[in-house]
């Protein structure tokens, strides 16, 4: 039984000299297969250095990445290739995320084109038209331009783009901190949905406890470069150990004024 | 920090159905097109020989036979502008198109390739950048006699580094998108990640650039050939045409006054052009009143 | 300061209407009424496209192209009636905001201490008084060393503190009021909690009238006293801060308030939903604002204007079933 994404020893760091950012300091974790995991964090825990280190758009300095078993830089080109496949990301900024000068539809066709998985246009249009109408894209709209969708909307584009490739992993990197708060129900619902349809295994990232809390069913909590804690939901949120974790629960807004006034110092 | 922000965001899917170009935007464009057909066909719109020597209709001031008035070799100053307009505009063009295509691919190279690469064509375009265009047109006129081409390769050899900077630039700045990278990790190859992904929206600017620039490299080589190191006579290439006419001023307005006017407007036209280009990209770049 | 009676802003009917290049003025804000006493702090809450910031903006008259009807009144005069050389008297001096960006409202190239001395000495102020103000409010804002940052310039400062420079900018004219446009967003959860505690004290201190606008519930539930809720450039509840978030009545606060995932809530439970997107301005429904999402809409909505609903001192709301879902 195999894990999906064994990290060891990781390290990263940007810059040189005075100016260097050690985002990454030699962090181990075990993700395993068919599990929501979290990585929860905030700005500078490290959190997005390592999602971009487990799709491969980060080289690490130093420590290994093994995916199902095998180390990731050993791989060769066609290793490398059904790995593409089987993992898929999810980014941060619907406003640029999606080539402005490409239609939607052929953003989304894309993948299927890249790895092969239709074999004629009609194939290709029906691969793709599924993938859009399960993430709530109606034909209509196949043929615009990303500018003209919302913000909800090109998230939605964007899961369509990952999940077109049919992959086993989709890792989300903030996908609903830019989107209003009505909106991320959806999207977080919509996730929710896939995953468990897809059998998917997804590792989200967020700064967002409450979103981290509802979607994942394991949770890594980061800061400054290393893991200061893992654990179930009920863990982390119910009886927390670390102090770090103890003070970001604390300061997490809740829509309540007899919590949060206190809070601000307000009587 | 205006509201111009704030409606751009939300109104742009608006502003695009309708349409960017305003109605002045739209007749600039349709003169441009009409100059770029007689610049193709002038030899056969032509009324007259433009190069046939009639002294005897030397100096005719414009009438209804002569629309723009004849030149003190009594040739036809309509036909010769017209016949001009191919040797002042393709010769442009060419230069444009030169510079621009090899700037393009310096510049990608160059924002792409290893660091030892960028480095090599940036001091190259340095070095080129370092010669000005008129000294270096003297020097060809010097090495192969002065004629058109020889100011155009002058010119191109000196115009194609501007691109190579700019566009270096563009690639860098696009090439760390968020749409780059998930391309990357859809599994796209190199060269589409170039040509679908990276190119399209590093010179969507490029193209307002270019349109501005006809003009000015219009303008240069005209005045080049005005000084004599450029066209050389008979040819009819605009800026000869003043040159041709600077000494008969006084007697007949026409020959230098007609050229350089044509001149003038065309050059403002690309001018404007690239104007409208730019607001197209962004609207947010349209001054008060043109929102 | 001298304390005129009645409300220090009040704007009564204001309808908002910016004019694109071609084709009709569209409104993007609709008869809105509010009224703010000295000292008090409101809060404007709605998503992307409520107006919410449109609101902040017309305040602060810094809408190109607008046309407005109706009343701002501040210290019982028309802002709307004045010109352009009186408006620039109350702009920075008077009224005061912030923005969320702090990266593009700062000037990059400006050091810090000349960015928050610049509002005095425009004004005529010396320039050693201005600094020796500057360095009295940045330590007040929570900065330990203030004469080092004063020499700083933005991008050697982290973002929370770059949001209190933009707060020591809005403040350094002593104003009376203070309109704080995201203070928190895209600050992490800890520093969210300074920022705040800081406007709370200085404003207490000052007897600073404050409007924060924020999508941030939780934000907004720690620090207003008023809180309006926006949608569509209308507003659709109002009330105290206890009212809102304990007793919202109006069907889009209560699904706003339902949609957020907290901390506490049951988590195999799906979170309930606001379907469909926002407003379209071009594209306004005849009747109640919120009919295309609402969950409990009936015929009615679809043609009449809900009319405002009071229940309480300060608790008001626009719904003609604001209990139906309760009964369904």
């Amino acid at each position: 039984m195999t894990s999906l994404f064994k990290v060891k020893n990781l390290s990263k760091s940007y810059g040189n000299g005075v100016k260097r950012n050690f985002a990454l300091k030699d962090i181990s974790l075990d993700f395993p297969i068919n599990v929501s995991v979290g990585i929860v964090g905030e700005s500078g825990s490290g959190k997005s250095t390592l999602a971009r280190c487990l799709i491969g758009l980060l080289k690490p300095d130093s420590g290994s990445i093994v995916y199902k078993g095998s180390d990731v830089s050993s791989f060769n080109a066609s290793d490398y290739r059904k790995f593409r496949q089987d993992v898929q990301m999810v980014f941060q900024d619907p406003y640029t995320s999606l080539n402005p000068r490409m239609r939607i539809q052929e953003i989304v066709g894309e993948g299927v084109k890249v790895f092969d998985l239709a074999k004629n246009k009609d194939e290709l249009f029906a691969k793709t038209a599924s993938i859009l109408n399960q993430v709530g894209i109606s034909e209509e709209m196949f043929s615009r331009y990303p500018r003209q969708f919302s913000g909800g909307q090109r998230q939605r584009i964007s899961i369509a783009r990952a999940l077109a490739v049919g992959p086993k992993v989709l890792i989300c990197d903030e996908p609903v901190s830019s989107l209003d708060v009505s909106i991320q129900a959806q999207i977080l619902n919509l996730l929710r949905g896939l995953t468990k349809n897809l059998s998917l295994s997804m590792i989200f990232i967020s700064h967002d406890l409450g979103v981290i809390r509802y979607v994942s069913d394991f949770i890594v909590v980061m800061q400054n470069g290393i893991v200061v804690e893992t654990g179930f939901p009920e863990q982390i949120f119910e009886d927390p150990q670390n102090k770090y974790t103890k003070s970001l629960l604390h300061a997490v807004p809740v829509p309540d004024p007899r919590i949060q006034r206190p809070r601000y110092l307000l009587k | 920090m205006t509201i111009s922000r704030w409606s751009n965001f939300r109104f742009s899917a608006l502003k695009r159905q309708n349409s960017l170009l305003s109605i002045f935007d739209k007749l600039i464009f349709i003169l441009i097109f009409f100059i770029l057909v007689l610049a193709i066909f002038g030899n056969f719109l032509a009324p007259y020989d433009p190069y046939l020597v009639n002294l005897k209709d030397s100096l005719l001031p414009p009438s209804s036979e002569h629309l723009f008035g004849t030149d003190v070799n009594g040739r036809d100053m309509l036909s010769r502008i017209l016949v001009g307009a191919s040797s002042s505009l393709l010769s442009t063009l060419f230069v444009i198109m030169f510079a621009a295509l090899v700037g393009v691919f310096f510049g990608t190279v160059s924002a792409l390739g290893p660091r030892w690469l960028d480095e090599i064509i940036m001091r190259l375009s340095d070095v080129a950048l370092a010669f000005p265009a008129l000294i270096l047109s003297l020097g060809f006129a010097a090495a192969l006699g002065p004629s058109l081409r020889s100011a155009v390769i002058a010119l191109a050899l000196t115009w194609w580094p501007g691109y190579a900077r700019l566009v270096r630039t563009y690639v860098l700045e696009i090439r760390h998108k968020e749409y780059v990278d998930a391309a990357t990790v859809l599994g796209v190859s190199k060269i589409r990640l170039i040509f679908k992904h990276i190119l399209p929206n590093a010179l969507v600017n490029l193209y307002v650039q270019i349109t501005i620039d006809v003009s000015a490299v219009l303008l240069v080589i005209s005045g080049l050939s005005f000084i004599g190191i450029g066209a050389q006579a008979p040819s009819a290439e605009w800026g000869a045409l003043v040159a041709d006419g600077r000494n008969y001023i006084l007697a007949g307005w026409w020959t230098v006054m007609i050229p350089g006017v044509v001149i003038c407007i065309t050059a403002l036209l690309f001018n404007l052009a690239g104007d409208a280009l730019r607001v197209m990209n962004d609207p947010t770049l349209a001054r008060k009143g043109e929102k | 300061m001298s304390q005129l009676p009645g409300p220090i802003l009040r704007i009564e009917n204001l309808s908002v209407a910016i004019t694109p290049k071609h084709g009709r003025p569209i409104e993007i804000i609709d008869q809105i009424d509010l009224s703010v006493k000295t000292g008090e702090r409101l809060a404007i809450v709605g998503e992307s496209g409520s107006g919410k910031t449109v609101t902040a903006m017309a305040i602060m008259q810094l809408i190109d192209g607008a046309s407005y009807r109706g009343k701002i009144e501040f210290n019982n005069e028309n802002i709307l009636m004045k010109s352009e050389k009186e408006l620039n008297e109350i702009r920075g001096q008077k009224i005061a905001m912030t923005f969320q960006d702090s990266l593009s409202t700062l000037n990059p190239i400006m050091r810090i201490g000349e960015q928050i001395t610049e509002v005095l000495t425009i004004r005529g102020i010396k320039k050693s008084i201005a600094k020796s103000k500057t360095l009295t409010l940045l330590a007040e804002l929570g900065f330990k060393t203030p004469v080092d940052v004063f020499d700083q310039y933005p991008h050697q400062l982290s973002g929370g503190m770059r949001q209190r420079v933009m707060i020591a900018i809005a403040l350094i004219a002593e104003p009376q009021i203070l309109i704080a446009d995201e203070p928190t967003t895209a600050l992490d959860v800890g520093i969210q909690a300074q920022v705040m505690s800081m406007i709370n004290l200085l404003a207490t201190k000052k007897n600073l009238t404050v409007i924060l606008i924020s999508h941030d519930l939780g934000v907004v539930a720690g620090f207003a006293d008023i809180v309006l809720v926006m949608y569509g450039g209308k507003i659709v509840e109002r009330g105290n801060a206890d009212d809102i978030f304990l007793r919202a009545r109006h069907p889009y606060t209560k699904a706003l308030l339902n949609s957020i995932p907290t901390v506490m809530r049951d988590r195999s439970i799906l979170l309930p939903t606001i379907d469909g997107v926002t407003v379209d301005p071009t594209n306004r429904p005849v009747g109640c604002i919120f009919q295309d999402r609402c969950p409990v809409v009936q015929s009615l909505c679809k043609v009449e204007i809900p009319k405002e609903i009071s229940e309480g001192a300060n608790h008001r709301y626009s719904c003609f079933f604001p209990n139906l879902e309760d009964v369904v």
